[in-house]
């Protein structure tokens, strides 16, 4: 998911006035990559005097514990990690032109919408050597250990750059009590939330459903999601388009049919804003992404834990779906540590260290193991209905061209939710985006 | 009832609904800096609750949001002074000296201060990665300067030149220099003058984002950074930023409230010209 404002157009000036560095190489001057690791489970190598500094977003319950794991790291390896936290809405600019200035940022976290216009532009590092060098990594670690369809979102022109991790998707969560008190059976089908959402919708000043319906990312996901369900996607593999108008068109029906039930202001909810009003109790049901969801079930902010089922997105009964999400851990290009970087990106997104981060924050990491964790199990409730939803997924889109379509499909949702458009003309106008972003 | 007293009752009245609009999200900025998360999210707004520093504790613990106190305390500090510095100089100059197409120079020195900060940032940023000094103070005062510098010149013109010409040239005929005349009569006449301008520098730049967010390190980030830096990808820390919100304001709150007898006077001071 993505909270995104209009990008300012530095993006623009920066491609105008700025030319790429070219890798520098480089390793770490001192200590040894190859060392194994102190204690078991801690991470690999050596690098007494190496500084690094790591390029994320700040805000959200992540950014503390990520500084936890950096302590631990450097108090393992000898090396120093810094966090470089920005807000979210100004990631991608900083980013942008600190890649393309003189550098500085040895790790970067990077989401998909701009994955590949840094590989593209080089600023990313490829990580193939060291995913298959038995000595950088643990026994038994590999690029085997990811989930293979998450590790391969962070490819480009065959080579791998990033490493993925915050793995989610978009889910139904809908109120037990609420249901059961009105006779209705746990929802299965689009449609049986659809009708469920204008039965409730205004019961006990309730609404029916909470969906986020701001252009900020979450309206895209939850439309992949809606695709993903109907087994269509907004490109093929030769990244022309293959969106089809009709289940576009249904796709966009739905959302008008939830945004119709939603709390009122829905065009200006985002996720957190959704699962707020669902956690303090104003909606029966809440579509959102897995993170946000936590939400429902911290007794610190919600009026309803324990109160929740979780269901997959379908629109036939046993044909669960939802878009993959994820972010990409990458080494920077012109990073002088690049051993360094990586010995912190492998154990960090191990299985042991996602369940830490998972348990402390909700999300889901993007090893196998993670999935057999048992603590984990129990820490989400949605962790099954995430496995469900994602056994059908399609990967939020990492093209350089995409963020421009997304903003299109966004707007005519929100066309279509204010009545501007039909379903159909919605449909259409997604289409159009699509075809002229990426040039089919 | 007379006149007078509608006019009075108007008065209050729209004094009344100005204040409102203006404290009455202060107050909630104030208020949930000392609540829990679960009386921040509550259906109906709380009023009556159990006060709690943890807000406060987080902000000035686990986030070191002094850190960015103290970076734009240094910033503004150094941006309002240089421009001072080199602004009042120059704006006696553009008010006194016979300079040659001088009203063509202010409108010049203007028009810096028009360009959008956006078109600004990037030439920027190249200028201060060639010199190195991205990331530092320097860079960043450097950047706050170049839309300061305009406001101390223009407004202290202004006061300049409303004051009488005789004062200096008798301080002249009295022996001193033009350069005395501006240190010594000049300038601690304008003083109101010049407290309102660096007020209102220091505001600039306090409050100053995008030259902050693409200039500065991780060492010397500002506090509208800082502010900003609650808001997450799917979570709003309301509470962690409406005490990092109300720690910035203090600082200029107390500015505000120590230099105000020089701000009405001073505001007002270049307005009618004799």
């Amino acid at each position: 998911m993505s909270r995104r404002s209009p990008r300012w157009p530095i993006a623009l000036f920066t491609a105008l006035t700025l030319t790429a560095c070219g890798s520098t190489g480089g390793s770490s001057a001192t200590g040894d990559p190859n060392a194994a690791p102190a204690q078991p489970g801690g991470p690999m190598g050596k690098f007494a005097g190496a500084k690094l500094v790591l390029s994320r977003w700040a805000g959200d319950p992540w950014t503390s514990g990520q500084k936890e794991a950096a302590a631990e790291w450097s108090a393992a390896t000898g090396g120093t990690l810094d966090l470089d936290a920005v807000p979210y809405e100004n990631l991608h600019d900083k980013q942008a032109l600190t890649l393309s200035g003189a550098g500085g940022y040895d790790i970067l976290y990077v989401h998909p919408s701009w994955f590949g216009e840094f590989a593209k532009a080089g600023h990313l590092a490829p990580i193939d050597g060291y995913l298959s060098d038995a000595k950088r990594n643990p026994s038994g670690f590999s690029a085997d250990s990811y989930l293979p369809n998450v590790l391969a979102q962070g490819k480009y022109d065959g080579k791998q750059y990033c490493v993925p991790d915050f793995v989610s998707t978009t889910l139904l969560a809908y109120r037990k009590d609420v249901f059961e008190a009105a006779g209705i059976p746990a929802p299965k089908t689009l449609d049986d939330v659809a009708a469920a959402a204008a039965q409730l919708n205004g019961k006990d000043g309730m609404a029916g459903i909470a969906i986020p319906g701001k252009r900020a990312g979450a309206v895209a996901d939850i439309m992949g999601s809606l695709l993903t369900a109907q087994d269509n996607w907004w490109y093929g593999a030769d990244q022309k388009t293959t969106l089809d108008r009709a289940k576009a068109a249904k796709a966009v029906d739905f959302y008008v049919k939830a945004a119709k039930a939603a709390p009122s202001g829905v065009l200006n909810f985002h996720v957190d804003e959704a699962a707020t009003a669902a956690a303090q109790g104003k909606a029966a049901m809440i579509i959102s992404t897995t993170p946000s969801l936590q939400a429902l079930e911290d007794p610190a902010k919600s009026a309803t834990s324990g109160k929740w089922g979780y269901a997959p997105m379908q629109f036939t009964d046993g044909h669960p779906a939802g878009e993959l999400i994820y972010w990409n851990w990458c080494v920077a290009a012109n990073s002088p540590h690049k051993d360094a970087a990586y010995s912190f990106l492998q154990w960090y997104t191990s299985g042991a260290q996602q369940a830490k981060v998972a348990l402390a924050a909700a999300t889901a990491g993007a090893t196998k193991d993670f999935y057999t964790n048992a603590d984990v199990q129990a820490k989400l409730p949605f962790l099954t209905a995430m496995n469900d939803a994602l056994t059908t997924s399609n990967p939020q889109p990492s093209l350089p061209s995409w963020p421009k379509a997304q903003d299109r499909i966004e707007l005519a949702v929100q066309d279509a939710i204010q009545g501007k458009l039909t379903p159909d003309q919605a449909a259409d106008a997604m289409v159009q985006a699509v075809q002229t972003t990426l040039g089919g | 009832m007379k006149r007078r007293d509608w006019w009075v009752i108007g008065s209050y009245v729209v004094v009344g609904v100005f204040l409102l609009w203006v404290l009455v999200p202060i107050v909630t900025v104030a208020l949930n800096s000392l609540k829990s998360p679960q009386d921040i999210f509550s259906s109906t707004p709380q009023l009556v609750f159990t006060p709690t520093g943890d807000n406060y504790g987080k902000v000035l613990g686990e986030l070191s949001f002094q850190t960015f106190l103290v970076n734009s305390t240094i910033v503004a500090l150094g941006s309002t002074l240089l421009s001072i510095v080199v602004g009042v100089p120059a704006a006696y100059a553009l008010a006194r000296l016979p300079v040659r197409g001088r009203e063509w120079w202010a409108w010049l020195i203007l028009f810096t201060r028009m360009v959008p900060a956006v078109a600004l940032v990037v030439p920027m940023f190249v200028i201060f990665q060639r010199l190195q000094l991205l990331g530092t103070y320097t860079a960043l005062v450097a950047a706050h300067t170049t839309f300061n510098l305009p406001i101390v010149i223009w407004m202290m013109r202004s006061f300049f030149e409303e004051l009488p010409r005789d004062l200096e040239e008798a301080a002249q005929v009295d022996g001193t220099g033009r350069f005395g005349a501006f240190l010594r009569v000049a300038l601690p006449l304008t003083s109101p003058g010049l407290a309102a301008t660096g007020v209102l520098c220091l505001l600039f730049s306090w409050n100053e984002f995008l030259f902050a967010l693409v200039l500065s390190g991780r060492e010397t980030q500002t506090v509208p950074i800082g502010v900003a830096s609650f808001i997450g990808t799917v979570s709003v820390d309301w509470g962690g930023s409406s005490a990092a919100a109300v720690l910035a304001m203090i600082p200029v709150f107390v500015l505000g409230l120590a230099a105000q007898r020089f701000l009405v006077r001073g505001l007002t001071f270049g307005a009618v010209k004799g």
